[in-house]
């Protein structure tokens, strides 16, 4: 029972980070229907980015922190205005492959500058053992910021002037653009907010684990896992897909053994693909959008 | 240096000319590429170190490849482009990790070393020269059977998949079989390029077949210009360049790696920008008078 | 020739289609019509197989095709067009109307390699046959053009053109004036004509503006919010209240 308690809050804790990024993705999909291949290696470059604020500037970590994710936000600003807005209404593959393109410049700028080694950041961690739960100081650390997190994003999303555009903005851009909505300016709060946020998973992930250039890959196919495990359409869905991997991760690696466990991970979004395709109906509708 | 490029270009005109078939022609974006390289490379590698002839081994990855080709279409029959390209992305991860932990077999990670050279009737290509003589006659091969395709009432209907599916249907056209055909040939040319890979670089390991080295496969087609195979062919030239002449700059191996890196995806970046389809477009293929004199 | 009975079709409690049932007869030009959203390409998309239907039957030709993957319904002979015009816009006028003839050679996967010649005579055949049409229809001097570069009505001739080349027993358009002028308009209904007195082709014709059937159809269901509401010939129809009410009650 403790052993299955302890999963469960390791669960939540992954679950929570992967949800997190995720949310980011499916804002930036949910109004633009464009996947956003970068969107993992930009959470690696928030990794970093803390990374090189607290462990390289020595600064303290929370401001670090919060330095690394108004950096990416910029980051995500910029990646809007140089390979997606030029390419919107061009071929339909090419803001994608702009994208991939973007997304392979980050991981080669990581390479290049914190080196393909691991590395991890400079925080001391002690361990609490609650009635038989072990987790440490940094652990409630992340499961209090991610609860504020949420909460903020629920009450800019919800609550806000600039909450509602975005809502207005994802049912139906172009009604949204007609009711006097400046999508322009939407689309890039969107991809700021969507990077932050992926910045603070980052950091996160780098907390939990280690800092690796080469993650980027695997968090842009778990954000999108996520996003169509949580459902499109959805600007929370992503929050909710990232707890149910969280959880299958975790709870696969209790039965199954460890080195098939990405196989297992992939065959989990193929299958979820398989079974959650978006219909007939939509595809034909998606098809004859990109062309007109 | 200049056979050593050429040949690379070589095998990777061949792979992506496949890869074409499918992203170009048919219009799905499949990432699923390093795959059927990787399964063409380790088929064709084991066999021929087990005594089977050179040519029939690289057919018979080519023909393993167009199976699971075949298998991946059945599967992602009805899904819209995103969720095809994540799907093909999933099952190419899924197979390295086979790669990776099938240790009986492919030695893991540790990876198939001495995979011999090439030898067909007696003669064995062991120099440079040789092999660039071997690859070039193979790439004319591929390039005229593809060409013969694309240019047939077959391609033709590859191409209304394409444009418009469910249009293609209101024909009475079998879209989800030709779909599948076209994702088996274009799976059949990746297993052989990963077949001619092999038996030139003499060593294959996991690590050959990630999602990287897809990307640089979609980047040749798609810089080329998608739905033209001289474009393809144009592409690989242009991206082994790219890619290749960092190493011989007499940089560090990990800074030349992440340098060729950074080179190539800006590139990609800057073509979508100036010119999203590509360097060379898609040709047209039929008017009424060429037509008449072919047929003569 | 074209039979439904008791269609229905349900999108998430809403019956988008209720009960209905038409008949068509071969060689007449048959019209429905009805206010926007009252389930004309519904009905369509349901004939057709590109939607599948909760109940009914539909027969054609006396052979039962409810249900029939939107291909092998499109083989049996009934070809349908659609209310956004679907032409294949990165290929040429002529490429488009080549690619369509159900009986094309070479299309299969071994036909390249094994019926080189048959091909080659079956292309020659099919392009003179195109060539005809868009002498006959126009376009002709476009031929060579993308599809997309054409404008709007021309891509709906167009449309229309690729489906004939199919040589179907019925052709079901879906509003084929739409958005496109009163020229195109005046010119669609003479290619309609044509096209029956010539080819002996049935039509089975959505419309939203009635004008358009009302000296072209010898037939008419009407239906609104699902339901088939009238049906007669457009005399008939033009002064059945229920179906003026019907009209007035969307527009008004």
């Amino acid at each position: 029972m403790d052993y299955y308690s302890q999963v469960i809050l390791n669960s939540i804790i992954t679950g929570g980070i992967y949800g997190l990024i995720a949310v980011g993705y499916s804002m930036i999909y949910s109004i633009l229907r464009f996947v956003n291949f970068s969107h993992g290696f930009v959470a690696m470059m928030g990794m970093y980015f803390t990374y090189a604020l607290s462990v390289q500037l020595q600064l303290p970590f929370f401001i670090a922190a919060a330095g690394g994710i108004v950096l990416t936000a910029f980051l995500g600003m910029i990646i809007e205005r140089v390979a997606y807005r030029p390419l919107r209404f061009s071929f339909y593959l090419a803001p994608l492959v702009a994208v991939v393109g973007v997304a392979f410049f980050l991981e080669s700028v990581a390479l290049m500058v914190w080196g393909g080694g691991i590395l991890s950041y400079d925080v001391k961690t002690t361990s609490f053992n609650i009635s038989g739960l072990y987790i440490t100081n940094v652990q409630i650390g992340i499961l209090i910021t991610l609860l504020l997190s949420v909460i903020l994003l629920y009450y800019l999303i919800e609550k806000t002037t600039i909450g509602q555009a975005i809502r207005a903005t994802a049912d139906d851009i172009k009604m949204a653009s007609l009711v006097g909505i400046n999508s322009n300016r939407i689309v890039v709060i969107v991809f700021m907010l969507g990077s932050a946020l992926a910045a603070v998973g980052g950091t996160f992930l780098g907390l939990e684990t280690n800092l690796q250039p080469t993650i980027g890959l695997s968090v842009t196919a778990k954000s999108f896992a996520a996003v169509i495990l949580g459902g499109f359409g959805n600007i929370y869905g992503g929050l909710v897909g990232g707890l149910v991997l969280g959880f299958a991760e975790n709870l696969g690696v209790t039965v199954l053994p460890t080195v098939w466990k990405d196989f297992i991970a992939f065959g989990v979004l193929f299958i979820v693909i398989y079974f959650k395709p978006s219909g007939l109906l939509a595809k034909r509708q998606e098809r004859g959008g990109r062309y007109r | 240096m200049f056979y050593h490029l050429t040949i690379l270009m070589i095998i990777y005109s061949i792979t992506c000319i496949g890869l074409n078939i499918v992203v170009g022609y048919t219009g799905f974006f499949s990432f699923a590429r390093a795959a059927f390289f990787g399964i063409g490379a380790y088929t064709s590698a084991l066999l021929v170190m087990s005594g089977v002839p050179f040519l029939i081994a690289i057919i018979a990855g080519g023909i393993l490849a167009a199976i699971f080709g075949w298998i991946l279409g059945l599967i992602t029959v009805e899904m819209t482009g995103d969720y095809f390209a994540l799907a093909t992305f999933a099952f190419a991860e899924m197979t390295r990790q086979v790669f990776i932990n099938w240790t009986g077999l492919t030695r893991g990670p540790l990876g198939l070393p001495g995979i011999p050279r090439p030898e067909i009737f007696g003669f064995r290509f062991s120099t440079n020269q040789a092999y660039l003589f071997l690859y070039i006659i193979l790439l004319i091969l591929v390039l005229l059977i593809t060409e013969m395709y694309v240019k047939s009432p077959f391609g033709r209907l590859l191409k209304t998949i394409r444009e418009d599916e469910t249009a293609a249907q209101s024909l009475g056209k079998d879209i989800a079989k030709t779909k599948n055909i076209a994702i088996a040939m274009g799976a059949f040319f990746g297993g052989v390029g990963g077949a001619l890979y092999a038996h030139y670089i003499t060593y294959i390991d996991p690590s050959a077949f990630v999602l990287h080295i897809t990307i640089f496969f979609l980047i040749i087609v798609i810089a080329g210009g998608m739905g033209n195979n001289y474009g393809t062919i144009l592409g690989a030239v242009m991206l082994v360049l790219v890619r290749e002449l960092p190493r011989y700059l007499g940089l560090s191996p990990a800074f030349a790696a992440s340098l060729q890196q950074m080179v190539y995806s800006s590139i990609l970046v800057i073509l979508m920008l100036v010119r999203p389809r590509g360097l060379l477009g898609e040709r047209k293929l039929l008017s009424e008078q060429s037509s008449e004199e072919g047929g003569k | 020739m074209l039979e439904a009975n008791g269609i229905e079709k349900n999108f998430g409690g809403l019956k988008a289609v209720d009960n209905v049932s038409i008949k068509v007869k071969e060689g007449t030009i048959m019209g429905l019509i009805g206010p926007n959203g009252a389930g004309k390409t519904t009905f369509f998309n349901l004939i057709t197989g590109f939607l599948s239907t909760d109940s009914g039957e539909i027969k054609f030709k006396g052979k039962d095709i409810t249900n029939l993957e939107p291909h092998l319904i499109s083989r049996l002979g009934m070809v349908r067009t659609f209310q956004q015009t679907r032409i294949f816009p990165e290929m040429t006028v002529l490429e488009n109307l080549i690619v369509a003839p159900q009986d094309n050679v070479g299309e299969g996967f071994f036909d390249p390699i094994f019926y080189r010649k048959a091909l080659k005579d079956d292309q020659k055949e099919k392009i003179s046959v195109a060539v005809a049409i868009l002498k006959d229809m126009g376009l002709y001097d476009q031929k060579d053009e993308y599809a997309k570069n054409l404008p709007y009505g021309e891509q709906k001739r167009l449309e229309l053109m690729r489906a004939v080349m199919t040589s179907p027993d019925i052709l079901l358009l879906d509003e084929p004036t739409a958005g496109v002028s009163q020229d195109y308009t005046d010119n669609m209904k003479s290619y309609i004509k044509k096209l029956k007195n010539e080819r002996g082709i049935t039509f089975f014709i959505i419309e939203h503006k009635m004008s358009f059937l009302m000296d072209l159809a010898e037939y008419l269901y009407v239906i609104d919010h699902g339901k088939l509401i009238a049906s007669g010939t457009p005399k008939e129809i033009q002064n059945n209240t229920k179906v003026i009410n019907a009209y007035l009650g969307t527009e008004g």
